[in-house]
């Protein structure tokens, strides 16, 4: 499939001129017209109030759900026409998702919650196991790779989370108010996990309303009303304006 | 530790392996034991209702036609409609005309002897036993009777051809009617008073393939029978034995055979014409029943349906997350279609051991034989891996149809 003109060749993600809305009387603009590019190691915050169209935003760059207009061009290649198929294959291979609610399933243990991460990605299962622990020992929770979700804290639920999405390898980690949940300790380590993600190559992502944690990030986006803007931190009573590509 | 992939995001083959759908499958049972047992139970109420209806089937239609066995498919009975008048129904040369045609194994007369006075037959020495003096039936047989009634001797012997024609006075009794006289052992020879008149015990009868009202009567030759007592205004029978497939022709012959004079006054009731009913019946019974099997099949399947339904309603979010780590709506259809097909299997395994335990038991309460044929039992669990696999299309699709951010959201 042809790259959009005017998008970054190196780019590994480009929204252009994408929007979302959904029907009603009148149709709720969810995401107005935005271009959009995320580079291959960017570390971006993605702040807003709530109902401000982070979560729609975070949706379509993660191709779980698709512009009601425009495109979403992912390492160069329009996702516009691509079959379910394909694209679940591109989340598979490329994007790993953090929820603030953990999303772990409650009936298997750490390193069964990992190893679900790669099965779609048809890792034999023999490897999915060693790479999950692998992975926990990563994120620091080798010695709980046989614990159940139920029996871990939320730091390290979320940490488990985070293997779950890093284990195959993504290009692009979106994190949906990962800290959300967790006490200052625990966020901070989460948070110091994600630096190092950022650090091994993976563009991250984070949807936060804390200005602390976007304070990690290098590059911040706003939501206001469905509109996405670049902004500086300090800055977020500036007048939007559009955002810039990478 | 990772880098996006310079070599583009191609999605390359994304069907799973068996394997890892299958154990995917029994991980999402496992992990819901309480649901899946309940998907499992409507499984094993489905296959073991069609279980224990075929096989209750087969039992039953075993144990009708045993009891309407193939000895009834090859008799045929003849019988004096005119009792009343004073000339015999069957010549004393019965036998013989009977025999010979084609179809034909054996065959004998018998009727009941009108013996006036009461009691008419009485123990005359204390030969045997310390019974009391009785009053038992007399019967009037040829000779060929005891073979025709397939009949077993306890002691003794059966009287022949020369003590009918000779009119001799022996007795074959009846084990019911040896109790009831007292009579248990006959080595002595002894013998009974039959209306006043001595017979020798020859022997007791101790079972028979037909006529087993001979077992309740002192049975004397025809002859003698007709020497003493002459015509039984009570009527008489001639019993044919065929070959199978024979009694329809032999019926059709044997009373211008018999009585070419005259006969329209025997009538002839040949067993094979109820066979045919009761084949017509037994296949009105097999798809009735059949029916039902299936209905309960369909209830089971059902309830595997409902389950597994409410089991996708309740996984929603598990089914956004595995959407979001890239299972394909195929990836999902498979999850939820191979859970509700292992357990349409177990269920359909359970459901047709119970059966058969269930159809065991029926029968050993009814005295009956538990008939079970292979070519029924062994598909039976696949029968629940079909159901189980069918049941599962609505929810498996319901749940690859869900949108993965709706699905995450709740």
């Amino acid at each position: 499939m042809p790259a959009t003109s005017g998008s970054d060749a190196r780019a590994l993600l480009s929204l252009a001129a994408a929007e979302r809305s959904y029907p009603g009387s009148p149709p709720v603009a969810a995401l107005r017209p935005a271009d959009l590019c995320i580079g291959p190691r960017d570390y971006v915050s993605l702040m807003g109030r709530s109902g401000s169209g982070k979560s729609t935003l975070l949706n379509i760059m993660g191709l779980l759900d698709r512009p009601s207009a425009g495109s979403v061009i992912f390492a160069g290649t329009d996702t516009e026409q691509m079959p379910d198929r394909q694209v679940a294959g591109l989340r598979a291979q490329h994007i790993g998702f953090v929820f603030q609610s953990f999303n772990l399933l409650p009936q298997r243990t750490a390193t069964d919650n990992v190893a679900l991460g790669l099965l779609y990605q048809r890792v034999p299962r023999s490897h999915r196991e060693q790479i999950a622990r692998g992975t926990l020992d990563r994120v620091g929770l080798s010695h709980r790779v046989a614990a159940f979700p139920g029996q871990l804290s939320g730091g390290e639920k979320q940490r488990v989370a985070i293997a779950r999405a890093v284990a195959g390898r993504p290009a692009l980690l979106l994190c949906d108010e990962p800290t959300g949940n967790l006490d200052a300790a625990s966020a901070t380590s989460v948070l110091d996990l994600l630096d190092g993600l950022r650090d091994d190559g993976i563009a991250v992502v984070i949807v936060t309303h804390d200005p602390d944690v976007a304070a990690r990030a290098d590059r911040h986006l706003v939501m206001s009303d469905g509109t996405v803007r670049d902004t500086v931190l300090g800055d977020l009573g500036d007048g939007p304006r559009p955002a810039m590509e990478h | 530790m990772l880098c996006w992939r310079p070599d583009g995001p191609a999605a390359g083959k994304q069907s799973l392996r068996l394997a890892d759908i299958a154990s995917e499958a029994v991980l999402g049972i496992s992990a819901r034991p309480g649901r899946s047992m309940l998907t499992m139970l409507a499984a094993i109420v489905g296959v073991g209702s069609f279980a224990i209806v075929i096989g209750l089937t087969n039992t039953t239609r075993a144990e009708v036609n045993g009891r309407f066995n193939s000895l009834a498919a090859t008799e045929v009975v003849v019988s004096d409609t005119e009792p009343q008048l004073s000339s015999a129904a069957f010549p004393p040369d019965t036998e013989r005309l009977i025999d010979r045609l084609h179809g034909v194994l054996s065959s004998g007369v018998l009727f009941p002897v009108g013996v006036a006075v009461a009691p008419g037959v009485t123990r005359l020495a204390p030969a045997a036993g310390q019974g009391p003096a009785n009053s038992v039936q007399v019967m009037g047989v040829s000779p060929g009777v005891f073979q025709v009634s397939m009949g077993k001797l306890a002691q003794g012997r059966f009287f022949g051809a020369l003590a009918d024609r000779e009119r001799q006075n022996v007795v074959v009794l009846g084990e019911a009617a040896a109790a009831q006289l007292g009579v248990t052992d006959i080595s002595a020879q002894p013998a009974i008073e039959i209306d006043g008149i001595p017979f020798t015990i020859v022997g007791i009868l101790q079972s028979v393939g037909r006529e087993p009202s001979l077992l309740q009567v002192a049975i004397i030759p025809d002859q003698t029978a007709l020497r003493y007592w002459g015509i039984s205004a009570l009527g008489a029978d001639a019993i044919i034995a065929t070959r199978p497939g024979s009694a329809a022709v032999v019926a059709s012959e044997a009373a211008v055979a018999i009585l070419p004079a005259d006969p329209q006054r025997l009538a002839v009731v040949s067993s094979s014409e109820p066979f045919i009913f009761q084949a017509a019946i037994n296949g009105d019974l097999s798809a009735l029943l059949l029916l039902a099997g299936v209905m309960a099949l369909l209830m089971g399947m059902i309830g595997i349906a409902s389950v597994t339904l409410t089991s996708v309603l309740e996984r929603f979010y598990e089914i956004g997350v595995r959407r979001a780590l890239g299972a394909t709506r195929p990836h999902i259809t498979c999850q939820f279609l191979a859970e509700s097909t292992i357990l349409g299997t177990l269920g359909g395994l359970a459901g047709t051991c119970l059966s058969i335990i269930i159809i065991v038991t029926i029968a050993d309460i009814n005295h009956w034989n538990a008939v079970f044929s292979l070519a029924v039992i062994l598909p039976d669990p696949l029968i629940g891996t079909v159901a189980g696999c069918l049941a599962g299309i609505y929810p498996a699709l319901r749940a690859a149809r869900l949108d993965p951010v709706e699905a995450l959201r709740r």
